[in-house]
């Protein structure tokens, strides 16, 4: 039901953002320190393990390889699909869907007209009904991450032709609280919201 | 005081009839332009804020001119400040309100000097200073002496030299690094004899 992962990945499939996003009750495993900026294991020594932890390093490897493989059929998803009748404008038209489902997670994908590509990790659950109400949720979460990312673009000290990862304060607070809303509006089980 | 209504509602007459520009182009011609100084002066953050102010004093210079003509046009009267306190009233009430359509306050007013405080600024509204600790560590540049927005202090003391107050000015607060308000001190450093450089003058 919750939002597991993010993750932000640029036109030549470059990674700029990626983040976990751990809730309560998983917590129990780790030592119950700050949630978002766990390293995760690290058996290969992929990662660089910087002084200070940024929350845009730290995502596990298993959600990094699931985000991998679902961007395969994202680039499945976007030629053909758009010969089809989809709406011209707008977050509808960039809002892709279900890319596929792996282990317990759902992913799902947002494609925008500069063909930079928002990822989803969502844990997966059986109801139907709650399934659709999820999927707004999502366009809406990813609208307006959108948002958030156009924002960043426009201050003059972010990267765009470098591919560097972002880091900025402000994206990581507005997409902290986009998720915390989308936890407590979908991420419960039972009906939270009547 | 019925003295500072009339600034201010001249302020706000001269504003509505200015021709407007996006504020999202201003911002981000104004970002572009930070950037391309950085890379000129190869990330050399004192030579930029020393550019930066220079650049101001051109645009000063030009501005004085302009807010005395629009007033004259416009049916409004400035009279002429008989101390630093309506100096400072009239660059913050007019001269701002005017040019940026912003609120500006006067405050902390000495006989020699006084302080701006802008609660909003046009040209950062979409701007966040890197963080320090990125992968070059300590060999970056350090944002925190960037004064982004030091443009204005360049125009303040081109201005106020058109009119023979030489002014000292600087940013001592700054939204950027995390105060609340921007703040500009204006130090009055001498008042110059009227009249034409000596080059002028006939035999």
């Amino acid at each position: 039901m919750a939002l597991v992962t993010l993750v932000v990945v640029g036109k030549d499939n470059s990674p700029l953002y990626l983040r976990d996003f751990v809730t309560q009750q998983e917590s129990f495993y780790s030592d119950g320190s700050q949630q978002e900026e766990e390293q995760q294991e690290d058996p290969f020594g992929f990662f660089e393990r910087s002084a200070i932890s940024k929350p845009n390093d730290s995502s596990s490897l298993k959600h990094q390889f699931i985000i991998h493989s679902a961007l395969d059929r994202f680039g499945e998803l976007i030629h053909p699909k758009h010969m089809k009748d989809r709406p011209v404008m707008g977050p509808s038209s960039m809002y892709i869907g279900p890319l596929g489902c792996y282990d317990e997670l759902k992913v799902y994908g947002y494609h925008t007209s500069t063909k930079t590509k928002f990822l989803a990790a969502v844990e997966d659950i059986q109801d139907e009904d709650q399934e659709l109400m999820r999927e707004a949720g999502l366009k809406a979460l990813f609208a307006n991450m959108h948002e958030l990312y156009v924002e960043y673009n426009l201050n003059p000290f972010s990267s765009i032709r470098e591919k560097k990862k972002i880091s900025s304060a402000r994206f990581d607070n507005g997409v902290d609280e986009l998720v915390a809303t989308f936890n407590d509006n979908f991420g419960k089980k039972g009906l939270s919201w009547m | 005081m019925s003295k500072s209504a009339n600034i201010a509602a001249a302020g706000h007459a001269l504003w509505a009839n200015t021709p407007k520009v996006n504020t999202e182009l201003f911002a981000l011609t104004y970002g572009s332009l930070i950037t391309e100084i950085l890379r000129d002066y190869d990330q050399d953050i004192s030579e930029v804020n020393v550019q930066l102010e220079r650049i101001g004093h051109s645009i000063g210079v030009r501005c004085v001119d302009e807010l005395l003509a629009k007033s004259e046009v416009n049916g409004i009267n400035i009279p002429m400040c008989r101390d630093l306190r309506e100096t400072a009233e009239v660059i913050a009430k007019i001269g701002f309100r005017m040019f940026l359509g912003v609120n500006c306050d006067v405050g902390k007013l000495t006989d020699k000097s006084f302080s701006l405080y802008l609660s909003e600024n046009p040209l950062n509204i979409f701007v966040e200073l890197p963080s320090m600790s990125e992968d070059e560590g300590g060999s970056g540049p350090d944002w925190n002496q960037l004064k982004y927005s030091n443009i204005y202090c360049g125009v303040i003391r081109g201005a106020l030299e058109q009119v023979n107050l030489k002014v000292e000015c600087s940013f001592v607060r700054d939204v950027l690094r995390g105060d609340e308000v921007n703040e500009i001190r204006v130090n009055v450093k001498e008042v110059l004899a009227e009249g034409a450089g000596e080059d002028y003058h006939e035999e």
